[in-house]
């Protein structure tokens, strides 16, 4: 542990366990919320727009549902949709840049331009189109930010891999009558998968809070399941007067999305250190 | 004269000459000719900028060839397709310049010399580290080198793994491009020693490119002396390190002229 925390950092150990407690309590939900049906979604209408108490640490919302139970319950959302994104983002863009990079010519041409269409958009207003041509749903969210985030993976996976062709162990590999897949598979991916992996890191923060953009405007995660994006949304109409509603979850949201940027820091750093040294 | 094992034929190598817009540029190898004999060494010798490596490379097939031959074996070495051409490499064995470069730096030395015998078809086992275990001992390394890696080994000893490895599998040709270039004087000795002792048990046929003459004189039976990517002259070792009918020649042995010949 002691070595780990020398490695990150002490601001990237703070994050990574601020990232461990928000999925520890995402996983064990119904056990760590006070009030685990509320937090599922059951209302309690006698409790409504309770201030933050002893009873209800951050409050409770129009329905009379604790508000710590509800972002608990939140974090499932968030961090499946900005684990997901990433996934989903790298399935796609990984072999895209990786196949663009390594054999060049007319399918990099094919590829890059595939690429810049889907570039050629602005993010949010992309995934916007695309949750509500999907419909919502937290799977349809997923996919809807993932399509615009692919193209950065393929372009930073095609970036390495051009840099890594020409690296003269991957032309000797290619002078032995190594096959292609082979070639990138043992060479050309582990060579990239550092770099790339320290920018998914980075990227998990801008994914979550980009599903929530989109469930804050209402094409995310249906209500009763509680979502981060959505819960602020419902808080603004009663904002200010009854704040906790929307802090809550804004605050959970940029708590979250701030861990996962220092963490992805702290690897940079580190992975930088280590890239002058060895390739 | 026995049939050559390699033989180049008006080779012309240009760079950035394709597609329809861009500028002719002058080629960096223009109209080389060579050839080489079965257990011969033919050392290629030019400076920086001759179009020694540019050959190189384009008999290799690292780069494309704007004209020219090459024929390895008598067989048509350029005509054969991507796919052609990735079983036939297996006859050549390539030693680079810079073993720490050449060799991966996430793999084993153990590994390292189980891949070209996996891209052959070999099945990994007992009997292919044994292989490789045979080839670091002809390379004079004990076994115990083979769960290594190879940013622990020492310049010489990098060089000698990829030197077995470029003899993983019986190649008719090793070629080494600058093979004691970035090592130390002393360790420099001990690798032209290793190329002679193989050459001499084995009958290995090599090319080797150096801008060092020094370096390929004592090895090489025939020298290429290349400029401004032509070859200046050609022949037998001996003739041309005793009557060389350049300067240039007479310069790239160390005659301490450099000066001069910038200056022409």
């Amino acid at each position: 542990m002691s070595s780990l925390l020398q490695r990150l950092g002490w601001q990237g150990a703070l994050s990574l366990t601020v990232i461990l407690i928000a999925f520890g309590l995402a996983l064990v939900a119904p056990w760590a919320a006070p009030f685990p049906d509320q937090g599922a979604g059951a209302p309690s209408i006698a409790s409504k727009f309770l201030p933050p108490s002893a009873d209800h640490f951050l409050g409770t919302d129009h329905l009379g549902r604790d508000m710590l139970s509800r972002v608990i319950y939140g974090a499932r959302v968030s961090l499946t949709s900005g684990l997901l994104i990433v996934a989903f983002a790298l399935l796609v863009g990984l072999p895209v840049g990786v196949l663009a990079g390594y054999f060049g010519g007319w399918l990099d041409e094919g590829l890059m331009r595939l690429t810049d269409v889907f570039l050629a958009f602005p993010a949010l207003l992309l995934a916007v189109l695309m949750a509500a041509a999907l419909g919502p749903g937290l799977l349809n969210s997923i996919v809807a930010v993932a399509v615009t985030w692919w193209p950065w993976y393929a372009r930073m996976a095609r970036a390495e891999v051009l840099a890594l062709r020409g690296q003269p162990y991957v032309e000797a590999a290619q002078l032995m009558g190594v096959s292609h897949p082979r070639i990138i598979l043992r060479h050309v991916l582990p060579a990239a998968v550092r770099p790339i992996s320290v920018q998914a890191a980075l990227d998990v923060g801008p994914a979550l809070l980009t599903a929530s953009a989109l469930s804050f405007l209402g094409l995310g995660v249906s209500p009763p399941i509680a979502d981060w994006g959505q819960m602020v949304d419902a808080g603004r109409k009663f904002f200010p007067e009854r704040w906790w509603y929307s802090a809550a979850p804004g605050i959970a949201v940029f708590v979250l999305a701030l861990a996962f940027s220092i963490l992805g820091d702290a690897l940079r750093d580190r992975a930088g250190g280590r890239r002058d040294g060895s390739a | 004269m026995t049939k050559p094992l390699l033989e180049v034929r008006d080779l012309v190598v240009r760079y950035g000459s394709n597609g329809p817009f861009r500028t002719q540029l002058r080629p960096a190898v223009s109209g080389v000719s060579l050839s080489l004999a079965p257990g011969e060494t033919l050392g290629v010798v030019g400076e920086s900028g001759s179009g020694k490596s540019s050959l190189l490379r384009a008999i290799l097939r690292l780069v494309p060839s704007e004209s020219g031959a090459v024929l390895l074996d008598g067989q048509d070495w350029l005509a054969l397709s991507p796919r052609e051409l990735r079983h036939a490499r297996q006859a050549i064995g390539v030693v680079a310049q810079n073993p720490f470069l050449s060799l991966s730096p996430r793999m084993t030395i153990s590994e390292i010399l189980a891949e070209p015998l996996l891209a052959r078809g070999d099945r990994a086992g007992a009997a292919m580290q044994e292989r490789s275990a045979q080839l670091l001992l002809r390379c004079g390394l004990p076994a115990d080198f083979l769960p290594r890696r190879a940013s622990a080994l020492s310049g010489g000893q990098a060089q000698r793994v990829a030197i077995a490895r470029a003899l993983a599998l019986d190649p008719r040709l090793l070629v080494l491009d600058e093979p004691t270039s970035a090592l130390d004087i002393s360790v420099q000795a001990q690798i032209l020693n290793l190329l002679s002792d193989l050459k001499a048990e084995s009958g290995l046929s090599m090319l080797f490119v150096t801008h060092n003459l020094k370096v390929v004189a004592h090895i090489s039976d025939h020298l290429v002396v290349m400029r401004n990517g032509e070859v200046l002259e050609q022949g037998p070792t001996t003739e041309l390190l005793t009557a060389p009918r350049h300067d240039y020649t007479r310069q790239l042995f160390g005659f301490g002229l450099r000066a001069q010949a910038v200056a022409v």
